[in-house]
């Protein structure tokens, strides 16, 4: 579990993460939504250990982060950075997600083994030997997938992951949050991208000047009528479910489409 | 005449196997907007780097075919003219910011082209305010959020007014509600000035209302081209971030009835005010 105990954080200026309390469960698929600035990004850092709180703790699994050794959190914590050239430095794709397996103490040849593997799930295996920095934006960003995807932490931060992502890229990035989950890891998301988190109807917390102003299922965000206070665009498929008076509102053009084809052409 | 000519354009990057570009033509008249879309590593950034003459000019490859700007060769523009010719905002706007304040970093391209400093500060002060940004002139870039930095590199570009803006994926960063009002404010200066614009963008929905065409790459070809709202319809790929709405109305009816999304909620509103959903 990651649990946040009344947490602050400052840049120097104010709260950027102002008395935040919250619990994420193995296995949860957690959402934080806001706009830019708002503070999504600093409480992912904080989760993933990259910042410790000025006040309150953060605590992995009950390792308080402000005196765990980063190395013992990583093991357990994976972020994917939302700018992939904040994170790619190595002269090889093979040797970017080999990189921090090694450090985890695998050898070269395992290594090797489960980065070939995870380059293969991201579609990125024909780029084995090119260096990470030649890739296109999307590419880049899948290859931050892959990373962490190969060393397997039990808890997966995603900052903005749909920034730049084609459609395909956007799909296997969703089957790959439903294995995760399945397989019973966490998986956190900071986003403002609703239409794409709409299908998974996550555990939601909305953040504002880096206060949790409201949290639940994401249906249930949507369904209250006073939504538009947190300024978040609805997504498309939420606002026609209402249009067309469902008591479940469709979480896949799919499931709608089918509900439209099943009620006759308007 | 078009301010943007692409003839038969090949390139083929140096040790590459394949052509990154693969015989691409396409024309954009003055004063119109263009998405240009595909699947990542289809070959957008290579055309966008042909076009701003990156392309041959610091990538080896074979190269065919010509790009003319405002009617001439890219190849043949001085730096200069080029600079004032075509404005791009990068992806990633960490890639383009080299100043410390907002103001200095808008000012930034105004200066270095030798205007006088009444003109760079009415300007600069200007292109702020248009962008909704002018509250930030004295911050330190550092202390922005990555939506505002795109912003103020957007602003940095607008300022110096040029004939071809180019936009590589410019709302990526941004949150719906600031995408959107960075698309209609763009879209109200570069149409009050004249200016013609590509944009890159997986997220379509945002531009799509402002577009006035719209090109689709695959593979390094051109696979579709021409009115944006007609492309939009054809389209029946699996690559591109089609709008939810447009998806329903694909699958639930095998066709586009409404292509906006408010006037497909209408739609719907009138047909259940008949007895149907």
């Amino acid at each position: 579990m990651i649990r946040l105990e009344d947490v602050y954080y400052t840049y120097g200026t104010g709260y950027a993460v102002e008395g935040i309390s919250l619990e994420i469960n193995e296995g949860q698929l957690v959402a934080f939504v806001g706009h830019n600035g708002s503070g999504k990004t600093t409480i992912a850092k904080l989760m993933a250990g990259i910042i410790k709180p000025v006040k309150g703790s953060v605590f992995i699994d009950e390792m308080d982060t402000k005196n765990t050794k980063h190395s013992n959190i990583v093991r357990k914590v994976g972020m994917v950075f939302q700018n992939p050239d904040y994170q790619l430095f190595e002269s090889t794709v093979l040797e970017e997600v080999m990189f921090a397996l090694k450090n985890m103490g695998y050898e070269k040849e395992k290594a090797k083994e489960m980065a070939i593997k995870s380059l293969e799930m991201f579609g990125l295996s024909g780029y084995a030997q090119r260096p990470p920095l030649s890739l296109s934006g999307g590419e880049k960003k899948r290859l931050t997938f892959a990373i962490v995807y190969a060393w397997d932490p039990k808890y997966i931060i995603f900052d903005e992951p749909t920034v730049g992502q084609d459609r395909k890229n956007l799909q296997n990035l969703s089957v790959m949050i439903n294995e995760l989950i399945k397989s019973g890891k966490s998986v956190i998301i900071t986003s403002h991208d609703m239409e794409f988190l709409w299908q998974f109807n996550p555990l939601t917390y909305v953040i504002e000047k880096g206060k949790v102003v409201w949290s639940g299922y994401m249906k249930e965000l949507f369904s209250q009528t006073d939504f538009s206070m947190y300024n978040l665009t609805e997504p498309q498929l939420s606002a026609i479910s209402r249009k067309l008076g469902l008591k479940q509102p469709a979480l896949t053009a799919e499931e709608l489409s089918e509900v439209i084809k099943g009620v006759g052409s308007i | 005449m078009h301010v943007l000519e692409v003839k038969n354009l090949s390139f083929t990057y140096r040790g590459e196997p394949k052509k990154a570009l693969d015989n691409v033509s396409l024309n954009l008249p003055y004063g119109k907007v263009m998405i240009l879309a595909g699947p990542s590593g289809c070959g957008k950034t290579t055309l966008l780097r042909a076009i701003t003459g990156l392309i041959p000019k610091f990538y080896e490859g074979e190269y065919k075919g010509e790009v003319l700007i405002d009617g001439k060769n890219v190849l043949s523009i001085t730096q200069r003219d080029l600079v004032q010719s075509i404005g791009y905002v990068f992806q990633n706007p960490e890639n383009q910011l080299v100043s410390y304040i907002v103001e200095r970093e808008v000012a930034f391209g105004l200066e270095n082209m030798g205007f006088d400093k009444d003109y760079i500060i009415n300007k600069t002060e200007n292109i702020l305010k248009e962008l909704g940004i002018y509250e930030l002139r004295n911050r330190p870039l550092r202390t922005l959020s990555d939506g505002q930095k795109q912003l103020v590199a957007i602003a940095g570009i607008l300022v110096m007014e040029p004939k071809l803006l180019i936009l590589d994926e410019p709302t990526s960063t941004l949150d719906p509600a600031a995408a959107k009002k960075v698309a209609s404010t763009v879209d109200q200066i570069i149409r009050n000035k004249g200016i013609s614009a590509i944009i890159v963008e997986h997220r379509i929905d945002i531009f799509s209302d402002f577009a006035d065409f719209m090109a689709v790459m695959e593979a390094g070809k051109i696979t579709d081209f021409g009115d944006i709202k007609e492309v939009l319809e054809r389209y029946s790929g699996d690559d591109l971030r089609v709008p939810a709405f447009i998806d329903v109305q694909k699958k639930a009816y095998g066709r586009v009835i409404a292509r906006k999304f408010e006037d497909y909620l209408s739609l719907l509103n009138a047909s259940s005010k008949r007895g149907k959903p």
